[in-house]
C-alpha cells in the first residue's frame, strides 16, 4: 500500500482520524522517507525536506510543512522534479501580530526587564526608561498578512506606524494608516523595527551589522519571523555594545536553541520558544488542516495551501 | 521659609529653581525636621503625613505629593488645620494606560513565562498557553482619566471590555465602545481584570476571597494603580491554589519591596517596581507640577492640584 511519511514525531494525527480513515494509505511516522511506496512527505518546520528526496523515495508527488513559513523545504528543486509542495498560511496571523504587539510594548514599557530587575531587589532608578506607546514609531519590513495586522495594532495603539516592503504600492499602505519608507528610513527613525518577511536567499541576514548600526540607540528588534532573518552573532554584539537598547526573538538559528545558546547571555533581550502562532485554536489547525489537503491530493482534488511556482 | 523634601529621587535644583520666585529655601530630609519657619512639604507616597506634623512646623502651609494617589496624607486633618495638600493630576495618564495594556498583553500572549520557560531549558509544552487577544474580555475597575485611555487601548485591540464605574453612566461607557458592568459580573467573565481606581473606604480590600474566587480559573488580575485595592494574601493563596491563572503587579503593599516580598514567590506573577507611571516627560511632570503647586500656595494663588477634603 502507498505510504505517507509524517517526519514530525508530535504530530497530532489522531486530530484527523476521521480523515485518515478515508485514505487509501499508510500513514506513519518517521525520522526519514526513503522506499518506492512513499507518495507524500509531510513536516514541521523543524524538518528540513531536500532536494536529494527523490533519490531515496522517488514516487513522492507531495510534500508539505505545517507552518506559514516553508523554508525548510527545497521547493524550487522538488517543484522542477514534478512534487507538488504545501504549507498552511493564514491559521495564526493573529496570534502573531497579537504576540508581536505583545513584544514591542513589553520591550517600551520594559516588562520583563523590570520584573527581573524587581526580583533582583531593584526598584528605582529603572535600569532603562519606559516610554509612552503612543507616538512611537513602528516599524514594519514585510507588509503580508501579519504585517498589516501589526500595523493596525500599533496604529490603535496610537504608534506612527512605517513599513517597507518592495512587493506593496504606497497607496495600500496609505489607506491603512502606514507611511511607506525605504529601508535605510525604516532602520535609521523606528522605535521598534519588526520583522514579518519570509526567509528567501534574498532576506537571510536581512538585519545584519550595518542594519543594527543603522538603528537607535534606545530602538529596539523584534524577531517573530525567522531566524536566519537576523545575524544572530551581529545582534548579539549590538546587545553587548549597546548599538540597540533591547531586542525581542521568538526564532533562532536552530530551534530550540542549545543549552549553551549565546543569546541567553546577551543583555536586554526576551526570548521566546517559537510561540508567537499558538494559541489554543491555532494549535491544532496547521495539523488538521495539512492532512485535509493531503486527503484532496490523495483524491486527486486541488489542495488550499499549495506553494506557487512549479508548473 | 524653607521647604522641606522627603523624596531622594526629587530633582532639588531643579525644584529650588521653582520655588525662587516666592524666596522659599528647597531642602531634602528623610524626616521632616522641627522648624517655625517650615512652610511647605514636597512628598512621595512612601511617606503618610497628617495633623500630628503641626507639632513640629506650626506654620505649615501646604503639602504636595508627586503623585496622584493621596492615601498616604490625611487630607480632612490637615485642612483644619489650614494645611492645604496637593497631589498631581494627568500628569501620567497615557503612560499607566500603555503600561496597564502592556501587562494585558503581557499576561494573555504569556511572554514573561515564557521567557522564563526557555532559560530555563524548557520549549515545549507551554504551561499556560498564550491566548487570542482579540476578542478577550477585559474588566476594566474605574473609569477615570486612565481607565479612559486604557479602554481605547483594549477596544483598539479588538477586545471586549466590560468597565465597572460608580461614577459613569451606560452612556459614557457606551460612547467609548465598553459595557457598563456590575463588578461581580466583570470577576466572573473577564479574561483579565485590570484595576484602575483611587483607593477609598469604599475600594480597600476591593479585590479578596470572595472576589478571586469569584474569577475564572484562566483568568488573570493586573493592578496599576494601588495595592490597597487588593487583599494581599487572599491573592497569594488563590495563586498558589490555581483559583486564577496568573497576575501583573505594579503596586505593593510596602514599596520598594523588601527582599521577602511574598508576591516575588508567587507562581505566574508579574512584578513592576512601580513604574507604570514613567517616561521621561511624566517623570519631570510629577516633581515640577507639585513644586509649582507649594509655589503658588505660598504666593497666595490657587493651587492647580488642591485635593478638597471629603465632606
Amino acid at each position: 500500500m502507498r505510504r505517507v511519511v509524517i517526519l514530525d514525531p508530535l504530530w497530532p494525527l489522531e486530530e484527523s482520524a476521521d480523515v485518515l480513515a478515508t485514505l487509501d494509505v499508510v500513514v506513519e511516522k518517521a525520522a526519514a522517507a526513503s522506499g518506492d511506496d512513499v507518495v507524500a512527505v509531510l513536516a514541521a518546520p523543524e524538518q528540513r525536506i531536500a532536494a536529494d528526496l527523490l533519490e531515496h523515495a522517488p514516487n513522492v508527488r507531495l510534500v508539505g510543512t505545517c507552518s506559514t513559513g516553508y523554508d525548510n523545504i527545497a521547493v524550487a528543486e522538488l517543484q522542477a522534479q514534478g512534487v507538488t509542495c504545501l504549507h498552511v498560511a493564514g491559521y495564526c496571523d493573529d496570534e502573531v501580530a497579537e504576540h508581536t504587539i505583545t513584544l514591542a510594548s513589553a520591550l517600551l514599557r520594559g516588562v520583563h526587564q523590570l520584573d527581573r530587575f524587581t526580583r533582583a531587589g531593584g526598584w528605582w532608578p529603572f535600569p532603562r526608561e519606559p516610554r509612552r506607546l503612543r507616538g512611537s514609531r513602528l516599524g514594519i519590513i514585510g507588509f503580508g498578512r501579519i504585517g498589516r495586522l501589526v500595523a493596525a495594532q500599533g496604529n490603535a495603539l496610537g504608534m506612527e506606524v512605517i513599513a517597507a516592503d518592495e512587493f506593496v504600492d504606497e497607496a495600500t499602505m496609505r489607506v491603512l494608516g502606514v507611511e511607506q519608507v525605504d529601508l535605510d528610513t525604516l532602520f535609521e527613525t523606528s522605535d521598534v523595527v519588526t520583522l514579518h518577511a519570509p526567509l528567501l536567499p534574498s532576506t537571510r541576514n536581512l538585519v545584519n551589522a550595518r542594519r543594527l548600526a543603522q538603528m537607535r540607540e534606545d530602538a529596539y528588534l523584534i524577531n517573530c519571523a525567522r531566524g536566519p532573518l537576523v545575524d544572530h552573532a551581529a545582534l548579539g554584539d549590538a546587545l553587548l555594545h549597546g548599538v540597540i537598547a533591547g531586542a525581542a526573538i521568538d526564532v533562532y538559528p536552530s530551534e530550540p536553541p542549545p543549552a549553551d545558546e549565546p543569546a541567553f547571555g546577551w543583555p536586554n533581550l526576551i526570548v521566546q520558544p517559537h510561540s508567537a502562532w499558538y494559541s489554543p485554536a491555532a494549535s491544532l489547525a496547521p495539523y488538521t488542516r495539512q492532512i485535509d489537503d493531503l486527503a484532496r491530493f490523495l483524491r486527486g482534488e486541488q489542495p488550499d495551501g499549495v506553494i506557487p511556482g512549479g508548473s | 521659609m524653607r521647604v522641606i523634601c522627603t523624596d531622594d529621587t526629587w530633582p532639588i535644583e531643579r525644584a529650588q529653581g521653582l520655588l525662587d520666585r516666592v524666596g522659599a529655601t528647597l531642602e531634602f530630609a528623610y524626616e521632616v525636621p522641627a522648624g517655625e519657619d517650615i512652610v511647605g512639604i514636597l512628598t512621595y507616597p512612601g511617606c503618610a503625613i497628617g495633623p500630628d506634623m503641626l507639632e513640629r512646623t506650626p506654620n505649615l502651609k501646604v503639602v504636595a505629593t508627586c503623585s496622584g494617589g493621596i492615601d498616604h496624607l490625611d487630607v480632612a486633618g490637615l485642612a483644619e488645620h489650614g494645611v492645604a495638600c496637593c497631589n498631581i493630576r494627568n500628569f501620567c495618564d497615557q503612560e499607566v494606560a500603555d503600561h496597564s495594556m502592556a501587562l494585558v498583553y503581557a499576561c494573555l500572549r504569556g511572554v514573561v513565562m515564557l521567557d522564563r520557560l526557555v532559560r530555563s531549558g524548557t520549549w515545549w509544552p507551554y504551561p499556560q498557553p498564550p491566548r487570542v487577544v482579540r476578542g478577550a474580555r477585559l474588566g476594566v475597575i474605574g473609569f477615570g482619566a486612565i481607565g479612559k485611555l486604557l479602554v481605547q487601548n483594549a477596544v483598539g485591540a479588538g477586545m471586549e471590555v466590560l468597565v465597572v464605574s460608580q461614577h459613569a453612566s451606560t452612556e459614557e461607557i457606551t460612547a467609548a465602545g465598553a459595557t457598563k458592568a456590575a463588578l461581580d459580573d466583570a470577576l466572573a467573565t473577564a479574561d483579565v481584570i485590570c484595576l484602575i481606581t483611587s483607593v477609598t473606604d469604599a475600594t480597600r480590600g476591593l479585590i479578596s476571597t470572595r472576589e478571586l474566587a469569584l474569577m475564572r480559573t484562566d483568568a488573570y488580575l493586573v493592578n496599576t494603580a494601588r495595592a490597597a485595592l487588593i487583599d494581599h494574601e487572599a491573592l497569594g493563596r488563590a495563586l498558589e491554589a490555581g483559583e486564577i491563572a496568573g497576575c501583573a503587579l505594579d503596586a505593593l503593599p510596602v514599596e520598594p519591596a523588601p527582599a521577602d516580598e511574598p508576591a516575588l514567590a508567587w507562581p505566574h506573577t508579574i512584578v513592576q517596581p512601580h513604574a507604570a507611571f514613567y517616561s521621561e516627560a511624566s517623570e519631570l511632570r510629577s516633581f515640577d507640577n507639585p513644586t509649582e503647586d507649594v509655589a503658588r500656595v505660598l504666593a497666595g494663588e490657587q493651587p492647580v492640584g488642591l485635593v478638597q477634603p471629603a465632606v
